[in-house]
């Protein structure tokens, strides 16, 4: 049936046909309003997914993070495991896809040393891409957006053209990074970053595509989307957004990471989900270092390039080898008539996190976050008591009803 | 010399084109009748009454449109349910028909061609995203 206007509005990727019920004109013109019905469920089609939830087929998601943190890196371990439909990074692959990179801040040499980085560390071969991984001309920017002759219209010279060739590459996610060097607008213009934003959007909508913007923050902490740079229009435009910040001094501290060694570890945050839930724990990576083989005069060694790799915080509940010693010792109390004591004020003697430092060997922070979280499960309950002194005191006893089995 | 024809023989065939909408039940009815009158003239009701064996006969076609009005729709939904997926990962329509046509033949054909067809276009044109306002009334 090559004429069927349904069958054929289907293959050409357009909109539902008319039917002849909807040849009446609208008596309300073009904004005439319309009951909205709850219809088939079956009858919708599924949101298209493409990476976890982090991209989804014809929507923008925006990356928000400080330079160093590994973006570029993280796009492109992203780009292979879509390209490859490998679980590079844990994160779910719906469908093996076609990623072209919109690279406008690094040369196409720097891009090749983090591309065969990743494809040793990984174990990828240009084989295993079969040709689904594309790249943006190196010496043309892109402009998707910019002021027209007068000063305040806004023109949008190369979206039809990249609309044009997503479509005829068939490409499922188009990274760009940075979506800054992408416009010529005034970056702190509300009005200015919501036409931007919209042309990135119209891209994603008519290329049928998932659109990945990588942007910097502003200056000060990177606790949420708002630090994105410049106008908030920008976040408020995107569907997703992803937040990835370096481990700070308290995480690192919380989670028995050497100060020293804390940049290695970035955490990549759900900072916005308008279509799925938001993941309540942070995924983290690492950014460890691989040698290339090309050494070559008067350098000794080959480039040392980082690639982002999948890491997962020790849980110290994991390696709790017997939980009821541990309750034991801390029951029993310091001496006979002491109770230790959820305080770390005094703790050479009477806290009870040192128990579980010697016998764990964890640090004193994840000590005291296993007690908080035994008291609030109310295996050990905090009580006053009078000690030998008969001075009142505060201790932790410990309720064997609610021991671990 | 063709073998003996079943006595309700025709009360089961006269379940499928009464389904498909073919002919009205009243006229599979009246056929029925005609039948059975020139069964009690040729003697082949060996003594039973020929009311009731148009009642007989009405049933088993009722039971018959019925059976096969629960398998065309157990084959509608079965279509269904193997084309949406494939619909929603845009899979060209000729792949959806033929897969639609595969369930309908591995159901013993329960629907026609036709009908197979405009199950796959009902699913397709659901499916599709709806035109822009603007763009919907301006033919």
């Amino acid at each position: 049936m090559p004429d069927d206007p349904i069958f054929s509005a289907y293959d050409k990727g357009g909109f539902r046909p008319k039917l002849a019920v909807d040849n009446e004109p609208s008596p309300g013109g073009p904004f005439a309003l319309r009951n909205l019905h709850i219809i088939n469920q079956h009858s919708i089609p599924h949101r298209q997914w493409l990476y976890g939830t982090d991209l989804i087929r014809a929507f923008v998601t925006l990356l928000v993070a400080p330079g160093g943190t590994g973006k570029s890196s993280l796009i492109l371990a992203m780009a292979l495991a879509l390209t490859t439909n490998r679980k590079l990074l844990r994160t779910h692959i719906h469908q093996r896809c076609r990623v072209a990179l919109l690279n406008l801040e690094d040369p196409q040499e720097e891009i090749d040393r983090r591309l065969s980085a990743l494809g040793m560390h990984y174990n990828i071969t240009d084989e295993d891409l079969e040709d689904r991984l594309f790249i943006s001309p190196p010496d043309r920017g892109v402009r998707i957006a910019e002021a027209g002759p007068d000063g305040f219209s806004v023109i949008y010279p190369d979206e039809d053209a990249i609309i044009a060739e997503v479509r005829r590459n068939q490409i499922d996610v188009l990274a760009v990074d940075p979506f800054a060097e992408t416009h010529a607008l005034e970056e702190n213009s509300n009005p200015a970053m919501v036409k931007a934003a919209a042309a990135w959007r119209r891209v994603a909508r008519q290329g049928n595509c998932s659109v990945i913007l990588a942007h910097h923050v502003r200056k000060g902490p990177v606790d949420s989307i708002d630090a994105a740079r410049g106008a908030k229009a920008l976040s408020d435009s995107a569907r997703i957004g992803l937040l990835l910040s370096t481990m700070t001094e308290a995480e690192a501290e919380s989670l028995g990471i050497e100060a020293d060694d804390r940049l290695q570890y970035v955490r990549l945050d759900d900072a916005k989900a308008n279509l799925a839930k938001r993941a309540g724990r942070a995924r983290w990576f690492r950014l460890s270092e691989v040698t290339l083989d090309n050494a070559q005069p008067p350098y000794q060694r080959g480039d040392e390039v980082g690639v982002v790799e999948s890491w997962e915080p020790l849980n110290v509940w994991n390696s709790m080898v017997d939980a009821n010693a541990i309750l034991d010792r801390i029951a029993a109390g310091p001496e006979p008539g002491e109770l230790y004591t959820d305080s770390r004020r005094h703790p050479a003697t009477r806290w009870a996190g040192n128990i579980i430092v010697q016998e764990m060997g964890c640090s004193p922070e994840q000590a005291a976050n296993i007690i908080h979280t035994w008291m609030r499960n109310g295996v050990l309950i905090p009580t006053a008591y009078g000690n030998n002194n008969r001075k009142e005191r505060r201790g932790l006893k410990v309720d064997d009803a609610r021991r671990p089995s | 010399m063709t073998a003996p024809r079943s006595l309700y023989g025709l009360a089961r065939e006269l379940g499928r084109p009464v389904v498909r909408g073919q002919i009205r039940l009243a006229h599979a009815d009246a056929a029925l009748i005609v039948e059975t009158l020139q069964q009690e003239r040729a003697g082949q009701l060996q003594g039973r009454h020929a009311a009731d064996e148009v009642s007989y006969k009405r049933w088993v076609l009722r039971q018959e449109v019925e059976r096969q009005s629960f398998d065309r729709t157990r084959t509608i939904v079965a279509i269904e349910r193997q084309i949406k997926p494939m619909i929603a990962a845009r899979r060209p329509h000729n792949s959806v028909l033929a897969e639609a046509h595969g369930v309908n033949g591995a159901d013993g054909f329960p629907l026609d061609e036709d009908e197979v067809t405009n199950v796959v276009r009902t699913a397709i044109f659901w499916a599709l995203p709806p035109a822009p306002w603007g763009r919907r009334h301006a033919g």
